[in-house]
């Protein structure tokens, strides 16, 4: 089991991601805004972050930019949770740090299996 | 105030004067749900917008349909004799039923005794723009938002050896801001900057004696309106210095470039230090006859 942190100020959103998620065996821990989720991954490390680049206080690739200036922090793959077009969020998200792109809508099919393949990317110090 | 549109059923305009600025939030956040760059914002952001770009919270309305419930929300800012468009948006399901048309009646209306009216609009709103050019706005030029990344190694490329770099106080960043390109967009200008965050400048003098301006607003994590003041003649490397010395002055800062007109010859010398196109705003004016 993966403690994942989802960032999303979308709450039907954020919920069906925990759905998902949570089904797939994953302890998934939600935040609104930026500010409550800097506060939760620098106090719970969890072993992954979904950022969504629109929040209401701050912009996702900030919160991005914060945590990736965390080096305690660096081993989280951080994925960009958006419904930009594709390309715009790959480059985006790559600039900023992120490991990759989770486009929305999610597909709730393959949703835990894109997310699942980033928890084994980087490995915990 | 009741009012009747053709087919926008029986609407009320409400004065956002009445609203908190988190049922503000609220309300826009809600009309821009299914954007594809939403932008929400929460109380205390939309507080800070409402005074950084003077919006006029009088004339500014929440549309109410006939169950009491908001459908839209638009917001009028003023400054002297030209009025300024922001922050529409109809809910998602209360689409479709000229609601938008009858919120940009009410502002217009507000806005009657000025010379004209600016707004943006997202690139790719197709009805938005379409609404726009109903109601007689004319397209003024395109403008990109830009971002860039701390730490984005292009800053440390550009040589500063014998470039001299002097910090501006408040008074020479607004000295230096009257000095830019024209034209500028609502979001840019002097009476905005001053209020988004602490007003920041950079004067760098290279080698070769010329010599220009950066000013940008300077937040917690973040340097936003990022501003370059150099002659029209200026070789491109005073450009780059500009916005070298900037990220080797603050490299720690996340930062944000708002309504840079597409086609300023800036936007290629952004793009090699770092900066990425974010998305594009479509400008657009009315006049107004006296």
């Amino acid at each position: 089991m993966s403690l994942i942190i989802i960032i999303e100020d979308n709450l039907p959103n954020a919920r069906l991601a925990d759905k998902v998620l949570s089904r797939a065996g994953h302890q998934v821990v939600l935040a609104q805004d930026g500010e409550a989720g800097l506060m939760k991954v620098m106090e719970m490390h969890p072993d992954l972050v979904l950022v969504d680049l629109g929040l209401p206080d701050m912009d996702g690739q900030t919160v991005v930019a914060l945590l990736r200036q965390q080096t305690e922090l660096d081993h989280i793959p951080i994925l960009a949770f958006t419904a930009w077009p594709e390309h715009a969020a790959q480059e985006m998200a790559r600039a900023y740090g992120c490991d990759g792109v989770i486009i929305k809508p999610i597909d709730t099919r393959t949703f835990a299996d894109e997310v699942g393949a980033y928890l084994s990317t980087k490995a915990v110090p | 105030m009741i009012a009747f549109s053709p087919d926008a059923g029986s609407l009320t305009a409400i004065s956002t004067a009445r609203y908190s600025f988190d049922e503000l939030a609220e309300i826009y956040n809600a009309g821009r749900v299914d954007y594809i760059v939403p932008m929400p914002m929460n109380g205390r952001r939309m507080a800070e917008y409402i005074r950084a770009y003077d919006v006029d919270l009088e004339r500014s309305i929440v549309a109410v349909n006939a169950d009491g419930d908001p459908a839209a929300l638009g917001m009028l800012s003023r400054r002297d004799q030209r009025a300024w468009i922001t922050r529409l948006g109809v809910i998602p399901e209360r689409r479709g039923r000229h609601v938008g048309q009858f919120v940009m009646e009410a502002l217009m209306r507000a806005a009657s005794d000025v010379n004209c009216v600016q707004l943006e609009v997202i690139e790719g709103n197709e009805p938005a723009y379409r609404l726009f050019v109903k109601m007689g706005f004319e397209l003024t030029r395109r403008l990109v938002v830009l971002r860039r990344p701390p730490n984005a190694p292009t800053a440390q490329l550009v040589p500063l050896d014998g470039v001299l770099i002097e910090q501006m106080d408040e008074a020479a960043c607004l000295e230096a801001l009257i000095q830019r390109d024209q034209p500028i967009s609502w979001l840019e200008e002097a009476e905005s900057m001053r209020k988004v965050g602490t007003l920041t400048g950079l004067r760098v003098t290279l080698v070769d004696g010329s010599s220009g301006a950066v000013v940008f607003c300077r937040l917690p994590f973040q340097l936003s309106h990022v501003t370059l003041i150099a002659p029209p003649d200026a070789d491109e490397r005073l450009a780059m210095s500009l916005i070298a010395a900037t990220h080797r002055t603050f490299p720690k800062y996340d930062t944000k470039l708002e309504n840079l007109d597409a086609a300023s010859r800036f936007v290629p010398i952004f793009s090699a230090m770092g900066y990425i196109e974010s998305f594009h705003r479509i400008e657009m004016i009315k006049h107004i006859a006296p």
